[in-house]
């Protein structure tokens, strides 16, 4: 994407939550607050999966131990958004550590069962132990945290405060995201994509490179994870279940991988649409499931790499 | 444990890993040939037994839904490869991703058609009079549906395992998941070949969708929780292994079984813990060989 479109994309989102009351309800904004968050989860995955080549299907593992971290900071360490986040983000990172220790020698699919245990085995450890994460109930919030200082201050429980702080983390993701894209590291780490074989003989550490770029994917869904755990107030085992792992994978894909900005694209269709979908009528399940179908039939580069093509 | 306890927890095993194989082997002949891991295996599970309640509650047999079942879910799945993976294949050869997603999407289709014809609520296939009760095999007393159940699932997997092993149609589908550019080569219809292992799988999953469905109970999501154990057994066999399919079937039967009896509180994470043992141990599982593809 050229800089003109990013601008102007990123200034329309800073602008969206004037029209609440206005132009759409205080619902829109809301969800405009989950597609964004998925959208960084999606980015994340995207750095190891349409960039590392590493397929992982295990990300609700980082999004929810992000997302687990974080409440429980909020509730034993302190009420501070930043320390909330920073736990979210250092214990996903951790996760990556363990996780891409062993699961970075397997391939493809089996690398996929992999990374799929480790979260299943987080999901029924959440589930279990009762006494510190509220087991399958989940553990409802304390309340979202005050941000900043004096007349900047962002009061959270305010829906445009809470969006505008997630549009925030969520554009400073993606620049991170695309800064280690750009950088000698993401670029071996696309070589490494292409052929390892080719990779490893110029030199490129090929476990090393898959082990960093799976530190990073997981560092990013554990922020959005955590974001998600603040804007929810609320935490469940649901956030570390299988089926958000599909569902990020489904958002990467729609949206076209190793494109990073794909990942809005897939979210703004994946979530948004379910959402709109399931407030006409009961059959959604139908629509959706059609549509992801249509779409892998007619645009399965992704729709980026549709629009891409006939701009 | 009592010795008696342990041989009922034994036969529930295997009540629970023969059925695990008619829905693994589906899986992994169909990932051996086509490197499609099949999300919707859990939903040809679910319309096997959805199609069984429909004609057993119309007809009045149960036995005539079993035998309608899966021959009609069989076919749905000739389609499904048919008009949707083989021109995906063709197009996009080396994507393991696209069917992986298409998959996706037509679990989430079949999934909600499901709740559309037959209502979201649980629902319960009657099971003949004949298998009610309980029967005594020496000094343990066991279901007699259950023992239907494992009969049955036998038979069928006792069935398969003769094509895959002793006719000519399983030995090319055993040459074309070696090497299927081979096989085509050495003149195996391998296009068709994949048509006909997707119906059979499906079919195979639809009738463990019946029997396992008169078991407990139907619902649009009953599905996931056999399916995803499957699939854990096809892991720790080995993907695309059919002897693996069978060997982890029967090991996850047991894990599950006894697992449930003396650890109840951790008995998933015990399966998942096995899985990813035998992963670290052997990326491979137990009978996969060299990685393909």
């Amino acid at each position: 994407m050229t800089r003109w479109p990013a601008m102007v994309i990123g200034v329309a989102l800073a602008l969206a939550p004037l029209g609440v009351g206005r132009l759409y309800s205080a619902y829109y904004l809301n969800l405009l607050t989950w597609i964004l968050i998925f959208a960084l989860f999606a980015a994340g995955l995207d750095l190891a999966l349409g960039f590392g080549g590493l397929v992982s299907f295990g990300h609700a593992g980082f999004f929810g131990i992000g997302a687990y971290g974080a409440a429980l900071a909020l509730r034993h360490v302190a009420f501070s958004l930043w320390t909330a986040l920073a736990v979210g983000i250092v214990a996903a990172a951790l996760l990556a550590v363990v996780v891409g220790y062993f699961a970075v020698h397997s391939r493809g699919v089996y690398m996929a069962m992999l990374t799929f245990a480790f979260a299943q085995l987080l999901y029924e450890v959440a589930i279990k132990w009762v006494a510190v994460t509220g087991g399958s109930d989940g553990l409802p919030g304390v309340g979202r945290p005050r941000v900043g200082w004096g007349a900047l201050a962002l009061d959270l429980s305010d829906k445009r405060h809470m969006y505008w702080l997630v549009l925030a983390f969520v554009a400073l993701g993606f620049a991170l995201a695309r800064r280690i894209v750009v950088s000698p590291f993401g670029q071996a780490l696309i070589a490494l994509r292409e052929s390892e074989e080719r990779a490893r003989a110029i030199g490129i550490d090929v476990t090393r490179h898959r082990r960093v770029a799976l530190v990073f994917s997981g560092a990013l869904a554990g922020l959005a994870g955590g974001l998600f755990a603040i804007y929810q107030n609320f935490v469940s085992p649901e956030l570390l279940f299988f089926a958000l792992s599909g569902e990020v994978v489904v958002i990467a894909l729609l949206g076209g991988m190793g494109t990073l900005y794909g990942s809005l694209v897939g979210a703004v269709i994946a979530i948004g649409l379910r959402e709109i979908l399931s407030t006409y009528t009961d059959n959604w399940l139908v629509v959706l499931g059609a549509l992801y179908v249509a779409c892998v039939m007619c645009f399965p580069q992704g729709l980026t790499r549709l629009l891409a093509r006939t701009a | 444990m009592s010795l008696e306890a342990i041989l009922t927890q034994l036969l529930m095993g295997l009540t629970v890993g023969v059925n695990l194989v008619l829905v693994a082997t589906g899986l992994t002949l169909v990932f051996g040939m086509m490197g499609v891991i099949n999300f919707a295996h859990s939903a040809l599970f679910m319309l096997g037994a959805y199609v069984a309640l429909m004609v057993s509650s119309h007809l009045g047999s149960f036995w005539l839904g079993l035998a309608v079942a899966p021959p009609a879910i069989a076919l749905l799945g000739a389609a499904v490869e048919r008009w949707l993976l083989r021109p995906l294949r063709a197009r996009h050869p080396l994507s393991h991703l696209l069917p992986l997603l298409l998959t996706f999407g037509l679990s989430l289709f079949f999934e909600g058609s499901a709740k559309v014809l037959w209502g979201a609520d649980i629902v319960s296939l009657d099971k003949p009079a004949l298998l009610g009760g309980a029967l005594a095999l020496g000094r343990v007393t066991f279901p007699t549906y259950w023992l239907f159940a494992l009969v049955a699932a036998a038979v069928l997997a006792v069935g398969v395992w003769l094509v895959v092993e002793r006719t000519s149609l399983g030995l090319s589908i055993r040459a074309a998941t070696q090497d299927p550019m081979m096989a085509a080569v050495l003149g195996v219809n391998t296009q068709r070949l994949n048509t006909v292992v997707f119906a059979l799988g499906s079919g195979l999953a639809a009738a463990a969708g019946v029997i396992l469905g008169a078991m407990t109970s139907l619902s649009p999501q009953m599905g996931a929780g056999i399916v995803l154990d499957a699939f854990i057994a096809i892991v720790i066999g080995g993907l695309g292994s059919f002897t693996g399919a069978i060997v982890g079937s029967l090991l996850l039967g047991q894990v599950q079984s006894f697992g449930v009896a003396l650890l109840p509180a951790f008995h998933t994470p015990l399966v998942f813990l096995v899985m990813a043992v035998v992963l670290v141990l052997r990326p491979s599982g137990l009978f996969g060989g060299a990685e393909r593809r």
